[in-house]
């Protein structure tokens, strides 16, 4: 693949993904004790979704190798295996072991002032009486915030514990910026990204939204974007 | 406070002084009353007891002789008082009070009692409003659930009819999803009442004002209003603009909404979308409409409770959250009004703010 735009900066870069590509290639989770009918309408669209009424330890080591972009996350009657402050327990745990992926608050419940942070956190709301054409607008936005090469260089910088203003964020971002032009190199790029973290969860966590990464500054090289 | 409605004894709220409530066992003696009407002398006897850091049940003799005790029940302060302790407090116009009001005698050994009663019956409250509230909450989650099914099962019905534009779908099933859509607008409302910290939450999503007013003026056109809105910006002006999208739609659609129920006669409605030239990259929006004029109604309306008028239906407390999410997303609400052309009596009224604009 040769790149036609020279992108010196991953914060330049802008999201345009289009939206067949974004509906084929991303993944929605929502955790809700019960199944939304959002799901069909989600499904009828092409999404790929999966429902779970609450989270589990397989779960938890699948959202954190990024194998979903989005999770739309339920306070009520969820995070029982994590405490006793329900979905803001996921949330507080997916955003530290999982920073790419979007997290949309989905509730209808009047929180009380004490659970407040359940909406400072999120990327966002999804009141659940919100209207179909509304919920979908909203969850395409959230994706390609997710998929976008900004919030995966934020993410990357936060799993490996890096300072953005620091001079070895610059470095990796050029090493960034330069191996996404060969394909060929990524692997051996993504191998040094996971030997700059200790356990093998954050090792292949790493790994996978460096990857997404250099998918999405290769691609934006090559639209010009 | 409500525990002050059911003591067996006379009571005052040292917070709120007045008159002595009467007591359900003990009433307020008249000479309270008269004494209490008559001289400040009453009033400064429970003031000094309010300041005064004594202990629960510590006697304190007022300047008519008679006695009251301070109590603290749920960090309230009271008195209980006018009455003739055993043993006495001592003095001429307590024995001569005794013997004229003889059923304001009390063992001071029951005073404790009296105090416990109290704190159960406070404690019995703050269960039963936490019961209510909760309730209240639960209520509100199962009609709001209700509403979700009906206006999204509507929207489907019209998207399945009219996939390109579920707008022109049959009419009154596009008007009972529309009426769901404002039944939900009216629910945030109501969320953001009942926790006002939701506008302290920090704007992260990026939005089109242009077609959140678009959006909304559509919802109330169908769901019944025939009120002629116009939205008008700029050619090609569709600014964007960071909000909280928990709250920034609430101050939209009590603006809008506001307007439709005070306007008067066939008279507009005008939503505008402007840039500000002289505040950098700013958009201004504005809503007006021409309204009955009332003395009231001035800065005073984005005061928590606030009526401009009281024979109108509104609660004084959708502009107040306004206000709150205007400021939430750095801004000021601001009203102005000038006497409308047409007619004596009715005045046009504006209200606006300013967002900064989103450049990505």
């Amino acid at each position: 693949m040769w790149p036609f735009t020279k992108i010196t900066s991953i914060r330049e870069i802008k999201s345009t993904i289009p939206r067949d590509e974004l509906v084929r290639n991303s993944r929605i989770l929502i955790v809700d004790d019960e199944e939304p009918a959002l799901k069909v309408d989600l499904e009828k669209e092409g999404f790929a979704v999966h429902w779970c009424a609450d989270v589990d330890s397989a779960l938890l080591r699948q959202i954190e190798r990024m194998n979903y972009d989005l999770i739309l996350l339920d306070f009520s009657g969820v995070g029982t295996s994590l405490g006793n402050q329900e979905g803001l327990d996921i949330l507080k745990h997916v955003k530290r072991v999982a920073p790419a992926v979007m997290i949309l608050s989905y509730t209808s419940k009047a929180l009380k002032s004490k659970h407040a942070d359940f909406y400072r956190l999120t990327d966002g709301v999804l009141p659940k009486d919100a209207g179909i054409a509304d919920s979908l607008e909203k969850i395409e936005a959230a994706l390609r915030a997710a998929r976008s090469a900004e919030n995966l260089w934020k993410a990357l910088l936060n799993r490996l514990g890096a300072d953005p203003t620091s001079p070895e964020a610059e470095a990796l971002q050029k090493r960034i910026l330069k191996a996404s032009k060969k394909s060929d190199s990524w692997q051996s790029f993504l191998d040094g990204i996971s030997g700059l973290v200790t356990t093998d969860e954050g090792k292949a966590a790493a790994a996978a939204i460096g990857r997404r990464l250099l998918q999405a500054i290769a691609a934006a090289a090559s639209t010009g974007a | 406070m409500e525990i002050v409605k059911i003591s067996p004894l006379p009571i005052v709220d040292l917070a709120d002084i007045s008159c002595p409530l009467p007591g359900l066992t003990i009433e307020t003696a008249d000479f309270c009353e008269k004494q209490f009407s008559r001289s400040d002398e009453c009033r400064k006897h429970y003031e000094t007891m309010a300041k005064s850091a004594a202990n629960d049940l510590t006697p304190c003799q007022c300047p008519f002789g008679l006695t009251s005790f301070p109590i603290r029940i749920g960090g309230h302060r009271l008195a209980i008082t006018g009455v003739i302790p055993f043993p006495r407090s001592g003095g001429g116009l307590e024995r001569q009070l005794a013997k004229t009001y003889p059923l304001l005698k009390i063992a001071n050994a029951a005073l404790p009692g009296v105090k416990a009663l109290l704190q159960q019956a406070n404690d019995r409250f703050d269960q039963i409003e936490a019961f209510v509230a909760n309730q209240q909450a639960m209520a509100l989650h199962e009609i709001r659930k209700l509403n979700r099914t009906i206006k999204q099962n509507a929207e489907r019905l019209c998207k399945d009819e009219s996939p390109g534009d579920p707008d022109s779908a049959h009419s009154e099933i596009v008007a009972i999803w529309k009426a769901a859509e404002l039944m939900s607008n009216q629910f945030d409302v109501l969320e953001l009442l009942a926790n006002e910290d939701l506008a302290t939450l920090p704007a992260k999503s990026v939005s089109e004002p242009y077609r959140v007013f678009d959006k909304l003026i559509r919802i109330f056109r169908h769901a019944g209003t025939n009120r002629q809105i116009d939205l008008k910006a700029p050619a090609g002006f569709y600014p964007e603009v960071v909000v909280c999208d928990k709250t920034f739609p609430i101050l939209a659609s009590v603006l809008l909404e506001n307007a439709i129920k005070y306007s008067v006669g066939t008279s507009a409605i005008g939503v505008t979308l402007n840039p500000v030239a002289t505040a950098g990259n700013k958009v201004r929006i504005q809503i007006e409409n021409i309204a009955n004029d009332a003395p009231n109604l001035n800065d005073k309306i984005f005061e928590k409770g606030f009526r401009a008028s009281a024979d109108n239906d509104g609660t004084g407390k959708g502009l107040y959250l306004a206000q709150l999410v205007a400021k939430q997303h750095g801004s000021i609400l601001r009203f102005s009004k000038e006497r409308a052309n047409s007619a004596g009596g009715q005045v046009r009224c504006r209200f606006w703010f300013d967002l900064e604009q989103y450049n990505g």
